[in-house]
């Protein structure tokens, strides 16, 4: 072969090759400045996937700094269903691992747009498994998932959180602004298996604020598991207690019987979900006696020595109150005191006439009975009460025992928590730090000193003997109160409430400790069905809150 | 002219070959960064169960432990014992009750 012939042949070549090159670099200008935009574009909806990284939620702790309620990082399942290539085998693959029916699987990774939720909040390693399978536009986000790991404490106080984490209940609710936080944003590229190659932006979003409660934990445990044993021992329906420091307003302990796991909130009954202490009115019975007496001693009608000859009933109209023993004499003399100590009925309607409609309404009020304490947790009853004006002629005949009036437990831990602190009522409340919560006067200092005393007696002589505690001077009032009947007219033979709500050191009170039974069957008085486990709550409490005894033994 | 072309488009490329490179590197690092978080998570909430009154209470149970009957109080000002029964709280009773 010629030189001529090789040269021909080798600027052919040449040739070939500039413009191979060329056809090259024109078909790369094409696709990166032509159609980059729209190339650009196409990858980038493939393989960027922007979403809310959720805020984690602010943590929830006891008085003490103990954990109530936290937040986990868990793993949620998405998918691009336009991505997935066959929705009916990565349905079958899923579907063992994530516990769902394929039938259901499917039908998400077939359904259009371009996001799906395939399922929320499991455990990280459920999200590496699915990560292994490589399925094509499948992908795992990190989600935050409350948790309460105290498991059954408090559950009607803590509440719950939704899938979205925002409080549906309890002081998750109430509080929900603060805790909750403000979500992120994520900008990823990922690889069509779900893998992320990198991030474009991260935007964090802020942590939820922590919350301090004024409960206990442990003085909360110990009243949940002494309402069990309550229930149970005495077949009883249900049970509440509050646990509260008169001096600040502060609950300790807010406990409701039956108990469920916090984590399962969701799957409760209403019924059982409810805080009754905050949320369920009851007639409160001879608790209630206080008031009268309360109202009599403040209008300066009666001294504590102040004495009565009492009959066996009193009738007023159509309306005759008897006593709640039979074995009562023709008349009796008792005294003011006696009257609380003894917890006469008689003796109480007599107190009522003498003290009259007007200031005995003054008193319910100033007692913050009928009206909302103002307790920071969501759905607080009011309680209730005849109007005044629509009082019938027997009104005055029921009220000073306890009948024809609904109280919640809280309202009457309140009113006994003014008496406990010379006479100032403080909001109850549940968050610790927060403001000075309101308070005013209800009864003078002086007439607080004695009902104090008067209580004393309830329980050192009268019908409150099952709540002593040693070494400590228990001031308080034992409560029977009939049920209204199913029929709505008159009150039912065989259901009733039985209570107990003391103050301790009687002294100088730390602690007001209630105790509500709901339709306990084999007793029913409160003196022995509520009164004991006051005793056992209060016991407890004093030793945890290390308050030395007042009684020399 | 034509190498001078390549060149300027295969630039782009390489650099976001080393673009991704370092992305990946980040998001690996921000992978472990969410794992440490999340397994930080994971172990307050299992300190806190861990901690949780009823099990501390079904743990003491199961060893044998009794809340203690008598509880003593050291009045240190009167530097005198308000309740008896020193030997229940030197025996390991828990002045605090849990």
């Amino acid at each position: 072969m010629s030189i001529r012939a090789t040269n021909k042949r080798l600027r052919s070549s040449i040739v070939f090759v500039v413009v191979v090159f060329a056809l090259l670099v024109a078909r790369a200008v094409e696709i990166q400045v032509v159609q980059g935009a729209e190339y650009a574009d196409r990858a980038d909806r493939q393989h960027i996937r922007e979403f809310d990284t959720s805020a984690k939620r602010g943590v929830i702790y006891d008085r003490n700094g103990e954990e109530l309620a936290v937040s986990q990082r868990m793993a949620t399942i998405v998918a691009d269903p336009q991505m997935v290539e066959d929705a009916a085998a990565a349905g079958a693959a899923l579907s063992p691992i994530l516990g769902v029916e394929q039938g259901v699987l499917t039908e998400k990774l077939e359904a259009g747009g371009r996001f799906v939720y395939l399922a929320r909040k499991l455990d990280p390693t459920v999200g590496d498994q699915v990560l292994a399978l490589k399925l094509r536009g499948v992908a795992v986000q990190p989600e935050e998932k409350r948790v309460y790991p105290k498991g059954s404490l408090a559950p009607q106080v803590l509440g719950f959180v939704g899938m979205d984490n925002v409080g549906l209940a309890g002081v998750e609710t109430q509080y929900d602004e603060q805790l909750c936080g403000e979500s992120g944003r994520r900008s990823i590229i990922g690889d069509p298996f779900g893998r992320t190659l990198g991030v474009l932006f991260d935007r964090s979003g802020r942590e939820g604020d922590s919350l301090v409660l004024t409960i206990d934990e442990d003085i909360q445990y110990a009243a949940e598991q002494e309402l069990l044993s309550v229930v149970e021992h005495y077949g009883a329906k249900g049970a509440s207690a509050v646990v509260l420091d008169p001096r600040t307003g502060e609950i300790l302990a807010m406990a409701n019987v039956p108990l469920f796991d916090t984590n399962a909130y969701g799957s409760e009954e209403e019924s059982v979900r409810r805080n009754s202490v905050v949320t369920d009115q009851f007639e409160p019975g001879s608790t209630f006696k206080m008031v009268v007496v309360a109202a009599a001693l403040e209008a300066g009608l009666v001294d504590p020595q102040t004495t009565f000859a009492l009959a066996p009933s009193i009738t007023l109209y159509d309306r005759t109150v008897h006593e709640s023993h039979e074995d009562v004499p023709a008349v009796r003399n008792m005294s003011a005191t006696e009257i609380l100590a003894q917890s006469s009925n008689v003796g109480a309607v007599t107190l009522g006439l003498e003290v009259g409609e007007e200031r005995l309404v003054d008193m319910i009020e100033r007692f913050g009975f009928t009206r909302k304490t103002g307790i920071d947790f969501p759905g607080e009853a009011a309680g209730y009460m005849l109007p005044r004006e629509e009082w019938s002629g027997t009104t005055i005949a029921n009220i000073p025992i306890g009948q024809g009036i609904s109280v919640t437990p809280l309202q009457l831990a309140a009113a006994y928590g003014a008496i406990a602190n010379d006479g100032v009522y403080i909001q109850p409340h549940l968050s610790k730090g927060a403001p000075l919560r309101p308070s005013h006067q209800a009864v003078s200092p002086e007439v607080a000193q004695q009902l104090r005393d008067m209580l004393l007696v309830t329980v050192a002589e009268g019908t409150g003997k099952a709540a002593a505690v040693k070494g400590y001077s228990v001031a308080g009032k034992t409560g029977t109160a009939q049920k209204a009947a199913d029929s709505g007219r008159g009150y039912s033979k065989d259901r009733f409430t039985a209570s107990f709500i003391g103050m301790v050191p009687a002294e100088d009170p730390a602690l007001v400790v209630l105790i509500v039974v709901d339709e306990p069957t084999l007793e029913y008085y409160g003196s022995i069905v509520a009164a004991p486990a006051f005793a056992k709550i209060a016991d407890f409490a004093l030793k945890r809150l290390e308050i030395p005894p007042t009684i020399a033994q | 002219m034509t190498l001078t072309l390549a060149f300027s488009l295969l630039l782009p490329v390489a650099l976001n070959t080393l673009l991704v490179r370092t992305q990946i590197d980040i998001a690996q690092l921000q992978r472990q960064q969410d794992d440490l978080v999340a397994q930080r998570s994971d172990l307050r909430a299992q300190q806190a169960t861990l901690s949780a009154t009823q099990r501390v209470k079904e743990t003491a149970d199961r060893l044998g432990m009794v809340t203690p009957t008598e509880v003593g109080f050291i009045d240190l000002a009167g530097a005198a014992l308000v309740e008896r029964d020193v030997a229940s709280v030197a025996s390991g009773g828990d002045a605090d009750g849990r």
